[in-house]
């Protein structure tokens, strides 16, 4: 093998982070061979056999849903802007709320997939399943195309794949490529071999690693720093350059321009909007929703939540030590010399960290950990997003819409193992495409529709008695197009232009722009405009409600009576 | 309760949008109100979904228990009147609700023992529609 060095981040321990990679493949192929010899029917491919404890889906929850986006994005975030970033984590923890409350009744009255939960309530179920299935392979695929990008760059600069440098005899561009290609490959054979059992481990093994790397560097951190946190905190301020700024709120989000009253009123409502969609949007997931069908009852349900919580909070609390660790102790020159956007901040800190206690081979061996602890990130949540979508592509639209709810067990399996690997395939080719775009806004987006579309259609169905078909399907389709339609004409898509560099900051490149949305973050307009829709639906309709699927629906919720 | 915590998170976001003066305000060392109020967040999270849990435990799972009990007593008897007589036009409602759509008050006779609710096998032969998963 023939690695370049040329001063990179990797450098000399690019050999020991390739070969932890590797190691990590070679444990989670060999846990989806496990799992494929474990997987007979649709209730072990889709829900794991419901064989999980609530512990064990609780770390796999986690590891569902801290995406390398969370763990070193909003570590990169809180080492360059400061006290943001941590908003941001807030938000992530504060969103399990929502989820706890109506996890068991979701658990109780559902099957597989959301749209289960909702045919319950429809006379017609066919239309409903379809929508359910549109948005959640939407949401899945938007999510999707944003995680596989982030990974192809994130995994080049974590090998330390420059332009202009080669990796293993290929330009920086065809190992991105590649790397996207691989990752894709990887998440289709854990989904479509391994199913749900072989998923929920790839996660239960990563959230454990990812919450052991995270711990073992805040106590360093703060070691450093005699455990006072007061000091590290100035320590960072210092050193960011910001001074006291730096540990308040206002250096990223609801930025106040002055003399542009409206711009800044406008940058404060999309910080709020910000704030609306991750909080809502998470019980509307489909990876998540999912992933609560694995237990075997409503109460495994609930104390899954409960730890993922737990561990989610935990672990959002230590980003503070590690965001603010990485400006004290690295410098937010060197952070941003690596990456502008801070994503290599997390991994720059363990480098020193590791140097500080064992010298250059310690920090080799700590980067090479951390990075590994990002690539299985990368691995658990895109086979997470695919097993949603596959799930809800057979179960809601092969089985209940194309065989009217008749499809003989194996026949709905192997549509689910087909539609992974259609679905994983078509994702591979747009973040190909994507690569070279600005596509870390479609994260948002797919928290602004799940919050927009699935949250009212799940929301009045568990609590509204006068809800019906008919209003599903409006509050679905119209909170997905309200959200989709926004973001189009968002600054985010076209119109945004770095008032200091002038370069575009926009998905189109600069001198086009036909935003009139002045909010990057659609929720605020979204979210009640998927609500309203769902409740007009249900009014303009002749479909008559359904008041005895209410009452069994609440009972059913409640006991559990009937539920799988 | 929920829409209580709501307000108190919105109440921090507005406040770090819309209060910055008073978020930086700092308390002790370079420890500022913004930290202390983002850590008070966290912590009210955690209370709050352990009080859930709690009450989920305490008043919720007896409840539906009972609910389930009451249930299971009431095809056992339905099922004991099939057997002494001999079928009838009128067929005796067998779900978990009565028919005039109420949720039954819990039974205090109810016996204990039965809390369990019935768990059909996942894949019964004989069921109309075994992919719909609901029984309507």
């Amino acid at each position: 093998m023939i690695f370049a060095s040329a001063g990179s981040l990797a450098g000399s321990g690019r050999t020991i982070t390739f070969a932890l990679f590797i190691g990590l493949v070679c444990i989670t192929l060999a846990i989806t061979v496990w799992a494929r010899m474990h997987t007979d029917g649709a209730v072990d491919f889709y829900a794991g056999g419901r064989v999980f404890s609530g512990p064990q889906n609780g770390l796999a929850l986690a590891g569902d849903y801290m995406s390398a986006a969370s763990f070193l994005g909003i570590a990169g975030i809180i080492s360059l802007s400061g006290y943001d970033g941590f908003l941001y984590s807030i938000g992530f923890l504060v969103a399990w709320l929502p989820a706890l409350l109506i996890v068991e009744l979701m658990r109780n009255t559902g099957r597989f997939t959301m749209a289960d939960v909702l045919s319950h309530r429809a006379r017609r179920q066919s239309s409903v399943r379809i929508a359910a299935a549109v948005s959640t392979v939407t949401v899945s695929v938007f999510y999707l195309i944003a995680q596989m990008v982030g990974a192809g760059a994130l995994i080049a600069l974590l090998l330390g794949v420059r332009p202009g440098a080669t990796f293993l005899g290929m330009s920086a561009g065809t190992a991105e490529v590649m790397t996207i290609v691989v990752v894709g490959a990887l998440m289709i054979c854990y989904v479509m071999f391994g199913g749900m059992k072989g998923t929920t481990w790839v996660q239960i093994i990563k959230a454990a690693l990812l919450m052991f790397g995270a711990t073992l560097m805040t106590v360093l951190v703060l070691g450093r720093f005699g455990f006072d946190l007061s000091h590290l905190l100035g320590a960072a301020a210092r050193s960011s350059g910001k001074g006291h700024a730096f540990l308040e709120p206002g250096l990223k989000y609801g930025k106040e321009v002055s003399g542009h009253s409206s711009q800044t009123l406008f940058n404060k409502l999309d910080f709020v909007s910000l704030a609306l969609a991750l909080v809502l949007g998470t019980a509307g997931l489909p990876h998540i929703v999912t992933r609560f069908y694995t237990v075997p009852d409503a109460r495994a349900a609930r104390t899954s939540v409960n730890w993922a919580m737990g561990l989610v909070g935990a672990f959002y609390l230590m980003t503070i030590a590690l965001g603010f660790g990485a400006t004290a102790l690295v410098g937010r020159k060197e952070i941003i010399a690596h990456d502008p956007a801070g994503n290599t901040a997390a991994p720059l800190l363990a480098r020193e960290l590791g140097r500080h206690v064992a010298g250059r081979i310690g920090g080799d061996i700590m980067l090479a950990f951390v990075a590994s602890v990002a690539f299985a990130t990368i691995l658990a949540v895109v086979a997470g997003l695919v097993m949603a979508s596959a799930t809800s592509l057979a179960h809601d639209y092969f089985g209940n819409v194309l065989m009217l709810g008749r499809p003989q067990e194996r026949q709905e399996v192997a549509v689910a193992r087909f539609a992974a690997f259609l679905i994983g395939s078509v994702a591979i080719v747009l973040a190909v495409f994507a690569k070279n775009l600005n596509v870390a806004f479609l994260v948002a987006l797919a928290f602004a529709m799940a919050a927009s579309a699935n949250l009212p259609a799940i929301v009045f169905t568990l609590f509204w008695r006068r809800f019906n078909g008919a209003g599903m399907v409006a509050g679905i389709y119209g909170g997905l197009l309200s959200s989709i339609v926004l973001v189009v004409f968002s600054p985010v898509v076209s119109g945004k232009v770095d008032p200091v560099t002038g370069q575009s900051l926009s998905l189109f490149p600069k001198g086009t722009d036909f935003h009139w949305f002045p909010l990057d973050n659609p929720g605020l307009v979204s979210i009640p405009v998927g609500f309203l829709c769902a409740f007009v639906g249900t009014f303009l309709s002749r479909d008559k409600t359904d008041p005895d699927g209410f009452t069994e629906l609440s009972v059913r919720s409640l006991t559990g009576a009937g539920a799988h | 309760m929920v829409s209580l915590f709501l307000g108190w998170y919105f109440l921090y976001v507005l406040a770090s949008a819309f209060a910055r003066d008073l978020m930086a305000y700092r308390l002790f060392g370079n420890i500022n109100v913004a930290l202390v109020f983002g850590v008070l967040q966290f912590a009210s999270a955690f209370v709050l979904a352990w009080r859930h849990t709690r009450y989920a435990r305490e008043v919720l799972d007896p409840l539906a228990a009972q609910i389930v009990a009451d249930a299971e007593e009431r095809v056992g008897e339905a099922v004991r009147r099939r057997a002494a007589a001999p079928p009838s036009g009128e067929r005796p409602y067998l779900g978990p609700t009565p028919p005039d759509g109420t949720q039954s008050p819990p039974d205090p006779a109810a016996r204990p023992g039965t809390a369990s609710p019935p768990r059909p096998s996942p894949w019964p032969e004989t069921a109309t529609r075994p992919w719909t998963g609901g029984t309507r």
